[in-house]
């Protein structure tokens, strides 16, 4: 599965960030034409993307494009646009039900029918921003099979529950946990909402850390500063690459001897033990954990 | 494509094109280019991008503060859809 | 017994000391640029001199920037008809691009600026040196007062060489004071003055680290350079330019520093607030100090005793018997431009008119073991590498490593580094992928059109002329 711990929002309709936002070492770009952009510059941040999706630079980055709702009159040109362009990745805004996903997944293969890609080749990510949604996590979770994951929004969501977003995420704790619960049932990934004050680290790293014990795949960020912060929280120790890799070793050694059960140290490893380690070696990719 | 109403697209910020069309039985175009070793290959671009959209009419005013290519096909783009009225491009003839 | 002797060099205003100096036509006048873009005593001692009727002057500031426009009205009078500069910014900078002067500029490194005096070429008749604070007999300073900006580094040299040297300040203090940045005797005329230079465009408070995240992003890979580039050891050196980026990989470094317990000797060149910081914290022992950036710096000048004030002469001049870059370790220098060959252009944007500064830039870049210079590599549609630079100032040969956004490469002439940063793991592009991905974004540029006018040669540190800058046609 691919690593996705950091996906960082741009807003379409913004010509200077859309001109340089592929410098950044985040695992995916996350293109708004929803929220971020005005109503009457629907059709222009439209037209960046068709147009900048196939720029050469963002061909060797996984590319997310949030659209408008179906229900708006700039949904459907949204969704035909990116797909024409060849985008990666679909996130589905305020999903409520699973229906939601079975509409706009059939939006999705009609446009790439019409437009030559191979169907079924354009992915899913949808995000949930209501208690509706929360409550159906699962059935979204499990809704098609072009879901790469669910990912919590949630400044409609605590508005939706009348509250507000606290320091600690209290309030956010059911939602995250619904969804972690669904997407791992449904074998999928998981992705945590923005943390929206970009000069607040202190603040960040914290949600980061919690997010990250609680099982997060990775998070939604809006300044290219939090990236490599992020990705630390992520990292490894060295004490976890090296017994990542003593483990890979001697699974591989016993594959090769024809063994069952690989054992390290007296202790067996087994396939979630296996499983465990590559996902550290992945993340290590980027950096062995800096504790400052 | 045909040109009915004036519209404009983008913005003055580096990085961008603001593109101006007023409706004219003619073409005509003028562009200027903050960086100016670029003029002319954001002049061509434009001309590259109506010409693709069959647009023969119209008095085109071009200021570039330096974007790339995928920012002016985008606004100029933009201009021609909301001066012919249209609300989409044919994505396939793109 | 004679009581006038003691305030012998007092003037009663600034017309009565170019009297007493014996300025006349054809002459060459002097300054520093240490008050940076908050300087007023330029335009004020050039519209003093203009209105007394000298014409034909040579005029040799340190460095010109934004503020001194008015300067073109007195080149068009014929007061001012060569100019000797650092660096040319705004509208001068425009106007003599367009070829408003007859005689080229003659564009200096600082140490090649000293060169240039030692050598004889550049005979300065008269300097003009702002200094806040001054005694009766001229030993001045510039660590307190309202325009205090800390360093007299380049003026510390014209008071050694010129024929006449007048201190403008704006107080006058009881004899004798101390430190005297400029002694008396190499003083031979005091005056007074209302003001020297605005002190929010001196330097303002402290310099602030840049929050752009792009800068940052350059700023880490260059940290990340330097602590794999083999120069990274207990007592190493460094100099970090004024750029955003620049300034910026000092708060990469510092944590690498505590983590692998190293401190640096000496930190030179144009003193910041964040080298003040590391100092201060005991991350770098001394602070050899040719200019002071901002207010902070100049405050630690007056306190630290470990912050030494430098002459350009110590700085940076390749004739000097013993110059500070020689010494140097590390350096991260900015760039306007930079080629394949990894030549440098800080003189001219890329339509070729002049908006830069030689500065110290090839000076260090000799000096240094490791030079390092960032950029981004593309702004807006410029392509900061390109296949040839329009004007060339600092040679490739002296430059080890390009840091930029999209990726670093090595000098292929430095095996030495480039293995070592791929031993722990920097990836590296070879520069021509690097201009490759820049030209994949921006395209090519239509060539720029001159004229066959020289309005400007840049000079190397050793005197020679390596570039001439052109008048670009319209």
């Amino acid at each position: 599965m691919k690593l996705r711990r950091s996906m960082l929002f741009v807003p379409a309709s913004n010509a200077a960030m859309v001109s340089n936002s592929f410098i950044y070492d985040t695992d995916s770009i996350m293109f708004d034409l929803e929220d971020s952009v005005a109503l009457r510059e629907k059709d222009s941040a439209r037209l960046i993307l068709f147009n900048a999706l196939q720029h050469p630079l963002y061909q060797d980055k996984e590319v997310v494009v949030r659209v408008n709702s179906l229900d708006s009159a700039f949904g459907v040109d949204d969704v035909n646009a990116v797909v024409a362009a060849g985008v990666d990745v679909i996130r589905l805004a305020k999903t409520d039900s699973a229906q939601d996903v079975i509409d706009m997944e059939a939006v999705i293969e009609h446009a790439e029918q019409a437009y030559g890609r191979p169907v079924g080749s354009t992915k899913l990510l949808a995000a949930i921003e209501s208690a509706l949604g929360i409550t159906n996590a699962k059935e979204i979770a499990f809704a098609s099979k072009r879901l790469i994951g669910i990912a919590l929004g949630a400044e409609d969501y605590v508005r939706n529950l009348k509250t507000n977003r606290s320091a600690d995420g209290i309030e956010l704790l059911f939602a995250r946990c619904s969804i972690i619960q669904a997407a791992r049932a449904a074998g999928i990934q998981c992705f945590d909402t923005v943390y929206s004050d970009a000069n607040n680290e202190a603040g960040f790293i914290h949600e980061a850390e919690l997010i990250k014990q609680l099982g997060f795949d990775g998070k939604s960020l809006i300044n290219p500063r939090q990236i490599d912060i992020l990705h630390n929280i992520y990292a490894p120790t060295l004490k976890e690459v090296d017994h990542a890799q003593a483990v890979i070793a001697a699974a591989t050694e016993a594959e090769e001897k024809g063994l069952g059960v690989a054992s390290l140290n007296g202790k067996m490893v087994d396939a979630p033990i296996i499983e465990r380690a590559r996902l550290t070696l992945e993340r290590a990719v980027s950096g062995i954990r800096e504790e400052l | 494509m045909k040109i009915h109403q004036s519209a404009v697209a983008g913005t003055f910020e580096s990085s961008d094109l603001f593109v101006e069309v007023e409706p004219q039985p003619q073409f005509s175009l003028s562009v200027t280019s903050s960086a100016t070793q670029f003029r002319d290959a954001v002049e061509t671009q434009v001309r590259n991008i109506l010409t693709k959209l069959h647009i023969e009419n119209g008095q085109w005013r071009v200021t570039d503060s330096g974007a790339l290519d995928c920012i002016i096909a985008a606004r100029v783009e933009t201009a021609a859809l909301r001066g012919a009225e249209l609300s989409a491009l044919n994505w396939e003839e793109m | 017994m004679n009581t006038n002797k003691q305030d012998r060099k007092l003037r009663s205003d600034l017309k009565d000391a170019i009297l007493a100096s014996g300025l006349k036509d054809g002459d060459t006048i002097s300054f520093h640029h240490a008050f940076r873009n908050g300087d007023l005593l330029i335009n004020d001692v050039m519209a003093t001199i203009a209105a007394m009727g000298f014409k034909n002057l040579t005029l040799a500031s340190s460095s010109l920037t934004d503020c001194h426009a008015p300067l073109v009205e007195h080149i068009k009078a014929g007061v001012i008809s060569k100019i000797y500069t650092s660096g040319l910014r705004g509208h001068l900078a425009d106007e003599i691009s367009n070829g408003l002067m007859q005689n080229p500029v003659e564009i200096h490194s600082h140490g090649g600026r000293v060169h240039l005096i030692q050598s004889g070429e550049l005979n300065i008749d008269v300097a003009f040196l702002g200094a806040p604070i001054t005694d009766k007999f001229g030993n001045a300073n510039a660590i307190s007062g309202n325009a205090r900006c800390g360093s007299l580094g380049y003026a510390k040299v014209d008071a050694n060489y010129a024929k006449h040297t007048i201190i403008l300040a704006e107080k006058l203090v009881p004899y004798p004071n101390s430190p005297a940045s400029i002694a008396q005797d190499c003083v031979d005329s005091v005056v007074l003055v209302n003001q020297l230079g605005d002190p929010s465009k001196i330097g303002g408070g402290a310099t602030r680290m840049t929050t752009n995240p792009r800068e940052l992003l350059i700023a880490k890979k260059a940290a990340d350079v330097i602590e794999h580039s083999g120069y990274f050891y207990d007592g190493f050196s460094l100099q970090t330019g004024s750029g955003g980026a620049s300034l910026a990989v000092t708060r990469f470094l510092a944590p690498k520093m505590i983590k692998n317990n190293i401190t640096a000797a000496f930190g030179l060149g144009g003193i910041t607030a964040t080298m003040v910081d590391l100092h201060q914290q005991g991350l770098i022992k001394k602070l050899l100090d040719v200019q002071s950036f901002d207010a902070t710096a100049a405050d630690s000048l007056a306190r630290n005793e470990n912050h030494i004030e430098i002459s350009a002469n110590q700085y940076a001049n390749p004739t000097s018997k013993g110059a500070a870059v020689d010494q140097l370790d590390v350096v991260i220098l900015s760039a306007l431009e930079v080629d394949t060959e990894f030549n440098v252009n800080v003189i001219t944007g890329s339509d070729g008119v002049i908006r830069g500064a030689s500065g110290g830039h090839c000076d260090a870049a000799v000096g240094a073991k490791l030079t390092i210079v960032v950029a981004p590599l593309v702004r807006g549609r410029i392509p900061t590498l390109v296949p040839k630079v329009l004007n060339l100032v600092t040679r490739g040969d002296s430059i080890d490593v390009l840091v930029t956004d999209h990726g670093i490469a090595v000098n292929p002439a430095r095996q030495d580094i480039q293995q070592q940063l791929q031993q722990n793991g920097i990836e590296l592009m070879t520069i021509e992928a690097l201009q490759q991905r820049a030209q994949l974004i921006t395209g090519v540029p239509s060539a720029i059109q001159y004229t066959d006018k020289v309005v400007a040669n840049v000079r190397y540190r050793d005197g020679s002329v390596i570039d001439r800058i052109y008048q670009v046609a319209h």
